[in-house]
C-alpha cells in the first residue's frame, strides 16, 4: 500500500483541471434537470416529499455518471494505458476518485440544487401570491431531508465506481442493471429473512425497506397506532451497514480490481 | 536492465503466446523490436511496462516487478502506445499537470524538443493532428528522462521531415542509463537508430543481436542474377539497382545490414536464420 500526499494532490488537480469543462457541463445539465422538473411541479403545489424525491433522483443520476466517468479511461485501450501508467499507486487513484465523487461532486451538486431552487422559490412565491394553497406548500428543501438521499447517493455512486472498474465495455449500463438487480434481490431477501426471523402473526406485515428501522404494522391498520417500530439498539447496525459500510466495501473492491486490471 | 526469465503468457488458455521466454535488455541501447502482426511485440512491451502480467516465470525492470505498478517503477517508465488519446488541454497545461509525476522531468529539455518540432505550447492537444499529437507526446516522454522508454510504432503518422527530427531526438536522448525499446513495422524509418535488433517470430526470440553481430553473421548485397546462389540465399527481392540479397556471411567481409531483408529472411527461413544465429562467433 503506497500513499503519498503530494502525488494524491497532483492526481486530484490533474483530474479536475483536465475534465473541468466536462464537469461544469455535467453540473449545468443537472441544474437544468432540476430547474425543469421543480418549476413544473412546484408551481402546481407539489410538497416537500416530491422535492426530496427530485433532489435524490438528480443527485443519484448525476453522481452515478460522475463516478462512472472517474474510471471511464479503463473502457478503451489507449486511455487505459495512460491511466494505468500514470506514476501513482492504485490506492492513490482510487482515493482520488473517492474524494472527487463523495466530497467534491456532492457539495457542488447540492450547491447547484439551491442555486436553482432559491431563485425559483422566490419567483414562484411572487407569482403565486394569490394562490394560498400553493403558497402553503412552497418551501425550500431543508437540510435534514438530504440525509436519506445522501445515503442512497453514497451507495449508488460507490456501486457505479465499482462497476466502472469491473466492466470494461458499457460499464454504466451494466453497473446500473446489476445495481438495481442487487437492490431488488436484497429487498426481497431482506423481506423474507425478516419474516422468517420475526415470525409475526399473519395479520402483521414487516417493513424491511432500506434505510428505515425495522417496523411491524397490522394489515388492517390505517393509522400509526398499530405500528411497532424497533428503532433502537443493535438493529441500527443493519441500517448503518447498508448506508455506510456497503459503499466502503465497494471502494475497497474497486481498489483490488484496479490492481488486477490489465490492458489485454 | 530488463530481464525476462522463463516468462509464460497467454490470452487464451490453449494458445501460449510466450512460453519460457528469456530475454535481457541492457541500458544504453535503442532496441528495435520487429515481428509480423500477432508475433507478440505489443504484448512483450505491455509485459515489461506492467500493463500485462506474466503468468509464469518472472519479469523485472531495474529490479522492480512491473506487475505491481508501483509509483517508483511507473515514474521510471514511459510508454508511448501506437494509438493514444490526450486530454482537452494545451501542451503547456499538459506539462503543468503531468510533469510532477516524473521526478527527472526537464522543462528546458521539453521546450527544446517542442521548438525542434515547431509545436506552439498554447495549442490544444485535442486540436492537433495525429502526427502533431505524437510529436507532443514524444517530447514529453523524452523530457521525462525515464530509464525505460517504450515506443510502439512511433513513426506511424509522422511526415518525412518529422521522421528525421524524431530520429535525431531519440539518438540525442539515448544515455548510458536508459533503455529505449522501439517496436516497429517501418524498419527503414529507424534502421539508422536501432541497435540491437530483436526479431520475434511465433512468440519466440528468433534474432537478438547487435548490428555488428548481424553484419558478421549475414552478408547483404545487390546482385544482377541469383543463379547459382539458391543454396545460400536466405531471401532476395528486386530492387532498383538489381536483386537485394541476404545470405550467411560465411567469413566474408562484413556488409551494411539491411534490417528489412533480415526480417524477411527470418520469416522466410526461420530455422536457417536460427541456425546461423546459434553458431558462436570467432
Amino acid at each position: 500500500m503506497q500513499f503519498n500526499i503530494k502525488r494524491f494532490i497532483l492526481l486530484l488537480r490533474k483530474q479536475i483541471l483536465e475534465n473541468k469543462r466536462l464537469y461544469l457541463m455535467g453540473l449545468a445539465a443537472l441544474g437544468g434537470f432540476w430547474l425543469i422538473v421543480l418549476a413544473t411541479f412546484m408551481s402546481q403545489g407539489a410538497g416537500m416529499t416530491f422535492q426530496q424525491g427530485i433532489f435524490g433522483t438528480g443527485l443519484l443520476l448525476g453522481g452515478a455518471v460522475f463516478a462512472n466517468q472517474q474510471f471511464s479511461a479503463l473502457s478503451d485501450i489507449p486511455r487505459s494505458i495512460r491511466y494505468l501508467h500514470l506514476p501513482a499507486s492504485q490506492l492513490e487513484k482510487i482515493l482520488a476518485a473517492f474524494t472527487l465523487t463523495c466530497f467534491v461532486f456532492l457539495p457542488a451538486a447540492i450547491g447547484v440544487f439551491y442555486l436553482v431552487e432559491i431563485p425559483l422559490f422566490e419567483l414562484l412565491r411572487a407569482r403565486m401570491a394569490m394562490n394560498p394553497h400553493i403558497l402553503e406548500n412552497l418551501r425550500l428543501l431543508p437540510a435534514k431531508l438530504w440525509v436519506s438521499s445522501i445515503e442512497f447517493y453514497w451507495l449508488g455512486v460507490s456501486f457505479m465506481a465499482l462497476g466502472a472498474v469491473y466492466f470494461k465495455k458499457a460499464s454504466f449500463i451494466k453497473a446500473t442493471l446489476v445495481f438495481f438487480g442487487v437492490l431488488i434481490f436484497t429487498q426481497l431477501f431482506n423481506e423474507k429473512l425478516t419474516d422468517w426471523l420475526v415470525q409475526m402473526p399473519p395479520d402483521y406485515l414487516v417493513n424491511s425497506d432500506f434505510f428505515v428501522s425495522l417496523s411491524f404494522y397490522k394489515k388492517s391498520g390505517s393509522n400509526g397506532s398499530d405500528t411497532i417500530t424497533l428503532s433502537a439498539g443493535w438493529l441500527h447496525f443493519f441500517k448503518y451497514f447498508q448506508s455506510y459500510f456497503t459503499p466502503f466495501i465497494c471502494w475497497v473492491l474497486a481498489w483490488f480490481r484496479l490492481r488486477e486490471t490489465t490492458v489485454a | 536492465m530488463i530481464h525476462f526469465n522463463n516468462v509464460g503468457f497467454t490470452y487464451r488458455r490453449r494458445n501460449m503466446l510466450f512460453d519460457n521466454l528469456n530475454l535481457t535488455l541492457k541500458p544504453g541501447c535503442v532496441y528495435g523490436l520487429l515481428g509480423r502482426n500477432g508475433a507478440g511485440k505489443t504484448s512483450l512491451l505491455r509485459l515489461m511496462s506492467g500493463l500485462l502480467f506474466a503468468q509464469k516465470g518472472n519479469c523485472t525492470v531495474n529490479g522492480h516487478n512491473p506487475a505491481k505498478r508501483s509509483p517508483d517503477f511507473l515514474s521510471e517508465v514511459f510508454f508511448i502506445p501506437e494509438e493514444f488519446e490526450l486530454p482537452p488541454v494545451t501542451i503547456r497545461e499538459y506539462v503543468n499537470l503531468n510533469a510532477g509525476f516524473y521526478p527527472k522531468f526537464d522543462l528546458a529539455q521539453f521546450n527544446h524538443y517542442i521548438d525542434e518540432f515547431e509545436l506552439p505550447d498554447h495549442w490544444k492537444m485535442t486540436e492537433l493532428s495525429h502526427g502533431q499529437k505524437k510529436k507532443a507526446f514524444a517530447c514529453f516522454a523524452l523530457a521525462a528522462n525515464t530509464s525505460l522508454l517504450i515506443m510502439d510504432e512511433p513513426t506511424n503518422g509522422l511526415d518525412i521531415p518529422s521522421k528525421a527530427q524524431f530520429r535525431r531526438l531519440i539518438a540525442a536522448a539515448v544515455s548510458e542509463d536508459r533503455v529505449v525499446v522501439v517496436s516497429t513495422h517501418q524498419v527503414r524509418d529507424l534502421d539508422k537508430l536501432i541497435d540491437p535488433v530483436i526479431i520475434l517470430e511465433k512468440s519466440e526470440v528468433l534474432v537478438h543481436a547487435s548490428m555488428d553481430e548481424i553484419s558478421e553473421r549475414f552478408s547483404f548485397g545487390i546482385v544482377a542474377d541469383t543463379a547459382g546462389l539458391e543454396d545460400q540465399l536466405l531471401y532476395s527481392e528486386p530492387s532498383v539497382r538489381g536483386i537485394a540479397t541476404i545470405m550467411p556471411a560465411n567469413g566474408q567481409a562484413s556488409s551494411k545490414p539491411d534490417l528489412e531483408l533480415l526480417f524477411n529472411a527470418a520469416l522466410n527461413k526461420p530455422d536457417e536464420v536460427r541456425r546461423i544465429m546459434a553458431v558462436p562467433l570467432a
